[in-house]
């Protein structure tokens, strides 16, 4: 965990997925915390993922939440991404529904919730 | 509020100042103080910046990042702070930074609170700075807030006891209650619950041996007390549930709301309307500082009992808030009006005189209405109810799975963290841990929601007890499906308007702590309530007649006695006379809330006349203040 949070306070993205991956490791040799060395890897795909984000649409998205992510990709009207974002890290239809519906509200898209 | 007749409890602050004043005088000319921020509070609460002045201060800084510009200090340098091995190497950061200035020869004086530590030395001495400081400690332990409520303003003992298992605040409540016990006499009972409660209990055994030994005491010095019946020390790790759940006594929805820190709370100017009110006192001796006047636009409102107003108010459940706010607004009205009636001068003069406490009075009014206007803002959003329902549902001990719906819902809609933490944290408490399954889904919608980081945070509740898989139910965790039937925590009826049970604080659920208390000050009154009707349980003293019942409580329970010599203590009772009231000393290690606050002065207020109650605590905490302890503290 020390070195988790390290990597949390790493400057450098590359520097944070370093420590990260090496949380991975160290938490699935002592194989006893699987669901937290899972969780800590999909920390680092979703910092990729993020990365990624910025490069192609130019706006922040680094360390934001998942759902954040996803609500923000919603607002400004990338379905696509958000899609993807989506079957890639497997969020629940429901939350989906509350997500959009959230970014709707925002962008005073009526007729979309209508439609809905 | 009235001081309490047993026991005055101002002399402490008196006290305070004056050991405060005696190190300033203690070095020669002007000086500039350096203020730990966690400190400036407790400062503000003894002395005002004019006292200080008085004293050679010349400026207040802050110690914090970053080193003073040296052409700002006088020569003096009179650090104030907490002993952490973070203030230390700011400390020596400062005095190395001093020392390169050339012909600035500066002195520095470091004052430890409340004591000084082997660490902080240590690494004084690895920056190589021990020997041009001169190190000295200002024992503050207890700060009264009010007549009746003592705290010793240790913002992260809860932290520190269940999460870092850090137990040097035990140590600093221990001394703190020795202080008392110097002044008034000894506790003749000692009653509590909790392992760290007992630790407590222990630590003060001991030391009262080890004070006899050292002063060389006659038995007279320290016999128990006339005037103080017993202590009742409850643990906050026996009683979690209490500030996890919302508060709802005006005060409590204050804390929650905008956050009270060192019985004062920062608003925003619109809140209370932009007009000249100048609030009372708000000027204290930290706000007056050079660096928070240019930081925040916020007003620093004061809340303690010299707001009579606020006196009336602060312990009422938050339905009745507005009538009162009403009525009193009528009734200033209805002063104003006098005037046109006045006729005579003599009747002019004497409306006159009252003006000045109308307008006071007239101003508070303003703040509070303004205050509570903003509070039912949040109280009639839909984010507010619905935690509030799963609260109560979670607390009456319907079907936890039922709940779990409305809480991933709040989640997926953003609700802020700490809100969520506390219900998960509540289900889990209150049901002996969640499912596995559950748990799991819950871990990674908080994950999804919040962020990864949190992963930490979800840790930390684990190691703190708070969050957990089912388990067993075990002797050392409190089982609320049994206490609640015996201690009768749940009252189905509440009069808001007019408290019959302590249960109106938080709308139908009576904190356990102050039931536990109430079994060993109000047996009559829990006998009579108790669901299962055990009668009349009277006489008997300490935990006698609720061994049952208390049995689903964790942590050890214990009543000891501190006796002393026969003789002294009939000399101690002929020096200040056989007193009928009695007081309770109550304790709460880990901090306590708003509500069980005004719960216990609900049970002094009934019991007026027989009995008085004393709060000592070691902070002032809620819900979010718990959760904010597990979540890390990170950049981003």
């Amino acid at each position: 965990y020390v070195v988790l949070e390290e990597a949390l306070m790493a400057d450098e993205l590359p520097k944070e997925l370093d420590k990260l991956s090496l949380t991975t490791k160290l938490l699935s040799d002592s194989k006893l915390h699987l669901v937290d060395a899972a969780a800590i890897s999909e920390f680092s795909a979703l910092l990729t993922f993020q990365e990624n984000l910025e490069r192609i649409l130019a706006s922040p998205y680094l360390h934001l939440s998942l759902n954040d992510t996803a609500l923000q990709l919603l607002k400004q009207n990338h379905s696509t991404q958000a899609n993807k974002l989506k079957s890639e890290f497997k969020i629940p239809d429901t939350t989906y529904t509350y997500l959009r519906l959230r970014a709707w509200i925002h962008r005073r898209d009526w007729p979309a919730i209508e439609e809905y | 509020m009235a001081p309490l007749e047993g026991l005055n409890t101002s002399y402490l602050k008196d006290q305070s100042l004056k050991k405060l004043l005696n190190l300033l005088e203690g070095v020669r000319g002007k000086k500039s103080l350096v203020l730990d921020r966690a400190l400036s509070g407790s400062v503000g609460l003894i002395a005002k910046f004019s006292t200080l002045q008085d004293y050679g201060v010349d400026t207040i800084f802050w110690l914090q990042d970053g080193v003073i510009e040296h052409t700002k200090l006088q020569k003096n340098v009179v650090v104030l702070c907490n002993a952490t091995s973070r203030n230390a190497r700011l400390v020596a950061a400062q005095v190395q930074a001093n020392s390169t200035i050339p012909g600035g020869e500066f002195e520095h004086s470091v004052f430890l609170v409340p004591r000084r530590t082997l660490v902080f030395e240590k690494i004084l001495e690895e920056q190589g700075v021990l020997g041009d400081v001169t190190i000295g400690e200002y024992p503050l332990y207890f700060i009264p807030l009010e007549p009746d409520l003592l705290s010793l303003e240790l913002e992260s003992s809860f932290e520190e006891l269940y999460l870092r298992k850090d137990y040097t605040s035990i140590f600093y409540s221990a001394k703190a209650l020795m202080e008392l016990q110097q002044k008034f006499g000894l506790f003749p009972r000692i009653i509590g619950k909790g392992d760290l409660a007992w630790k407590l209990a222990e630590t003060l055994m001991r030391m009262r041996n080890e004070v006899v030994v050292d002063e060389g005491l006659g038995p007279l010095d320290l016999a128990p007390s006339s005037i103080i019946e017993n202590i009742v020390i409850i643990e906050r790790g026996v009683d979690p549930v209490t500030p996890l759940l919302t508060q709802l006594t005006y005060e409590g929805l204050i804390d929650e709301t905008f956050g009270i820190k060192h019985s004062k709370v920062e608003l925003d100017p619109t809140i209370i309307g932009a007009g000249p009110t100048p609030a009372p006192n708000a000027a204290s001796s930290s706000s007056n500082t050079p660096i928070t006047t240019t930081a925040t636009k916020k007003r620093t409102v004061n809340l303690d009992s010299s707001d009579t107003l606020y006196e009336e108010l602060r312990d009422t459940n938050f339905t009745v808030v507005g009538n009162i706010l009403n009525k009193i607004a009528l009734r200033l009205s209805a002063d104003y009006e006098g005037r046109h009636q006045a006729k005579t001068v003599t009747e002019i003069r004497q409306f006159v005189s009252k003006l000045s406490g109308l307008q006071q009075e007239h101003a508070s009014l303003k703040v509070h209405t303004g205050m509570a206007e903003e509070i039912t803002k949040t109280t009639r959003s839909d984010f507010f109810n619905k935690c509030l329902e799963v609260q109560q549902n979670l607390a009456a001990g319907s079907d936890p799975s039922s709940q779990n719906g409305s809480i991933s819902e709040l989640m997926m809609r953003g609700t802020p963290v700490e809100t969520v933490l506390r219900l998960l944290t509540l289900e889990s408490v209150l049901c002996n841990g969640l499912r596995p399954k559950d748990l799991d889904n819950f871990k990674r919608e908080v994950r999804h929601a919040y962020g990864h980081q949190h992963i930490l945070t979800l840790d930390a509740l684990e190691k703190m007890g708070l969050l957990l898989p089912k388990h067993p139910a075990s002797l050392a965790r409190t089982n609320y499906n049994t206490v609640r039937k015996n201690l009768n925590l749940i009252v189905d009826e509440v009069n808001e308007q007019d408290p019959d049970d302590i249960a109106y604080v938080y709308s139908g659920y009576a904190p356990l702590s102050i039931r536990l208390v109430q079994c060993v000050v109000q047996k009559d009154a829990l006998g009579l309530a108790g669901s299962k009707g055990k009668g009349h349980v009277t006489g008997g003293s300490g935990w006698r007649g609720f061994e049952e019942a208390i049995r689903g409580v964790g942590g050890r329970t214990f009543d000891e006695i501190q006796s002393g010599e026969d003789k002294a203590v009939r000399a101690r009772m002929i020096l200040n006379g056989y007193n009928e009231r009695k007081l309770t000393v109550v304790f709460f290690l880990g901090g306590c809330t708003f509500t069980e606050i005004a719960a216990l002065r609900f049970l002094a207020k009934k019991d007026a006349g027989k009995r008085e109650i004393l709060i000592c605590t070691t902070g002032i905490i809620n819900g979010d203040k718990m959760m904010k302890a597990a979540i890390p503290n990170l950049k981003h």
